[in-house]
């Protein structure tokens, strides 16, 4: 489905990602975990075309990246609502420029008159029809009428993941979208993803700098370096889903990925402390704390 | 020297029941409102285009600065040699008053639109001319109406000074009257009108739309 081949990205004279490769089959849960400053944003948004690449390839279903499509719907770090729309027309915003399959003449009802090709423009009763099944599946049905500044955290956040949805795309891309939120909203939210990605079994590439939450939703954790950005690992999360973040096994997949941060953790605490840092003393790999989730 | 000020209170009353303060009120608001309207739109329009184009921002921004210093009313001269007409170069020093306000407030808020936004707008599938509409405008209306505040304020003043140099029937001319007339109390009287309809109209107008709109915007 997604395929980036040999990855380069500068900036001037700053190397921030080098020979990347990926794979990202239909489907999938692909979760980029990486310290931040790595690059991880700058990757997701060079997929969403919206950051040029400096060498290398990006293919989406064979055909190159170079512009943003809404094959490739990315959810902001910081959500990026529009203060000025409310729930409602912040979900539709994208609408217009996306057309409508069979699947949304369905939940439109017979509104909507049979006989028109497959795919085709929006009529408004069939963006609103989308628009309430999407509410009502990030549970924000009640709140529809809300402008933004009125909505927490979490809830604009559900909002913006509701928006892309919205649009169907092929892959959703999402950078870091729950880490400016609390750890209990987290929680639900995750759950939440987990049950709409079961749901609508749609591909995902989820930029995290959070060890516990990568291991609780993907089928795959990339495990980025630094200075340059690059893939070190590429390890499978190989359990059903829903999972529980309790499940032993997801415990045990936490350590190995700290274990393979510990190289990454080690060279750049040399670099931001200077040798002196006692690792081995400090407990960052000892304590219990390294497998609540914000290890790095 | 000073009148008390149960004596303005009782000109006032006076004024505005028996003298000519009402016409005299209404013609200044009514050259207010046409030039302020004008001012805005103006203001807008320019703004708007600076914001777009940068060479026209480079050019024009030169020009504005030294402009905005000039105080408007000092453009009345030149206005009364170009419309000959008291009342349209009147209308005129107003639209002054306010133009290099709304032009900066419209471009600083077409600059600085955050750039997630129009990043999200391209990502949704929009493009050049429809993210300007659809994303960059509403994004700078809070700059704008801070620009139609500043505005109104600024025709306010020009127009009181444009009124006490000029002819017709304003609170200007009001007030020189009282000067002419060496009635302290008359001139005291016409300036509490002139503070108080800037007050109420700045306090009940445009700072709540303001105070709203930034709180919307999640810029207070
Ligand atoms: N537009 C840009 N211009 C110059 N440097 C940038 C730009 N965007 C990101 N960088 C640099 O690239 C590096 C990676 O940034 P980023 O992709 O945001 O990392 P992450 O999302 O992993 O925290 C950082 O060192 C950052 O300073
Ligand atoms: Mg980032």
């Amino acid at each position: 489905m997604l395929s980036i081949q040999n990855l380069h990205k500068s900036f001037g004279q700053e190397k921030v990602l080098e020979g990347l490769d990926i794979e990202v089959n239909k489907g999938e849960f692909v979760s980029v975990l990486g310290p931040s400053g790595c690059g991880k944003s700058t990757l997701i948004h060079m997929i969403a075309g919206l950051e040029s690449v400096s060498s290398g390839k990006i293919l989406m279903k064979d055909r190159e990246v170079k512009a943003p499509g809404t094959d490739r719907i990315l959810v902001f770090q910081s959500g990026a609502l529009f203060p000025w729309l409310n729930v409602r027309e912040n979900i539709a915003f994208g609408l217009s420029n996306v057309k409508a399959d069979k699947k949304s003449r369905d939940t439109a009802g017979d509104k909507v008159r049979i006989g028109k090709s497959k795919k085709h423009k929006f009529t408004n009763e069939e963006k609103e029809a989308r628009v309430e099944d999407l509410m009502k599946k990030v549970h924000l049905y009640q709140f529809r009428d809300k402008y933004p500044h009125q909505l927490s955290g979490g809830m604009k956040q559900r909002v913006s993941i509701a928006r892309s949805l919205a649009m169907d795309p092929e892959v959703l891309l999402m950078d870091e979208p729950f880490s400016a939120l609390d750890e209990q909203t987290k929680m639900v939210l995750h759950d939440e993803l987990q049950r709409i990605w079961m749901e609508t079994k749609k591909t995902i590439v989820f930029v995290t700098h959070n060890i516990r939450e990568a291991v609780k939703l993907s089928d795959r954790v990339l495990v980025m370096g630094s200075h340059p950005g690059k893939i070190i690992r590429d390890i499978p999360i190989p359990y059903a889903h829903p999972r529980k973040v309790t499940d032993p096994n997801l415990v045990e997949m936490e350590k190995v990925i700290m274990e393979s941060l510990k190289d990454e953790i080690e060279k750049r605490t040399k670099e931001e402390f200077g040798d002196g840092y006692p690792m081995e003393e400090s407990g960052v790999f000892s304590g219990p704390d390294y497998t609540m989730g914000d290890g790095i | 020297m000073f009148p008390g000020p149960m004596q303005v209170i009782e000109t006032l009353i006076r004024g505005f029941t028996e003298g000519n303060y009402v016409p005299a009120l209404l013609n200044s608001l009514r050259r207010l409102f046409i030039g302020y309207f004008i001012s805005v739109m103006l203001g807008t329009v320019i703004g708007v285009l600076m914001g777009r184009f940068k060479t026209l921002d480079e050019i024009l921004g030169v020009v504005i600065l030294p402009l905005q210093s000039v105080p408007s009313v000092v453009w009345l001269p030149l206005a009364l040699l170009w419309f000959s007409m008291g009342e349209s170069a009147m209308i005129f020093v107003v639209v002054i008053g306010g133009l290099w306000n709304m032009i900066m407030s419209t471009t600083a808020g077409i600059k600085g639109v955050d750039p997630v936004l129009i990043q999200c707008g391209r990502n949704l599938g929009f493009g050049g001319g429809k993210i300007f509409t659809k994303v960059i405008l509403p994004a700078s209306i809070p700059s704008m109406i801070t620009g139609m505040r500043l505005a109104w304020a600024f025709c306010w003043r020009a127009l009181m000074a444009a009124e006490i140099i000029g002819t017709g029937q304003g609170l200007g001319q009001v007030l020189m009257w009282g000067r002419d007339m060496g009635n302290m109390s008359t001139v005291m009287a016409v300036m509490f009108i002139i503070a108080a309809t800037g007050m109420i109209s700045d306090g009940f107008v445009f700072k709540r739309l303001e105070n709203r709109i930034y709180k919307q915007w999640g810029l207070l």
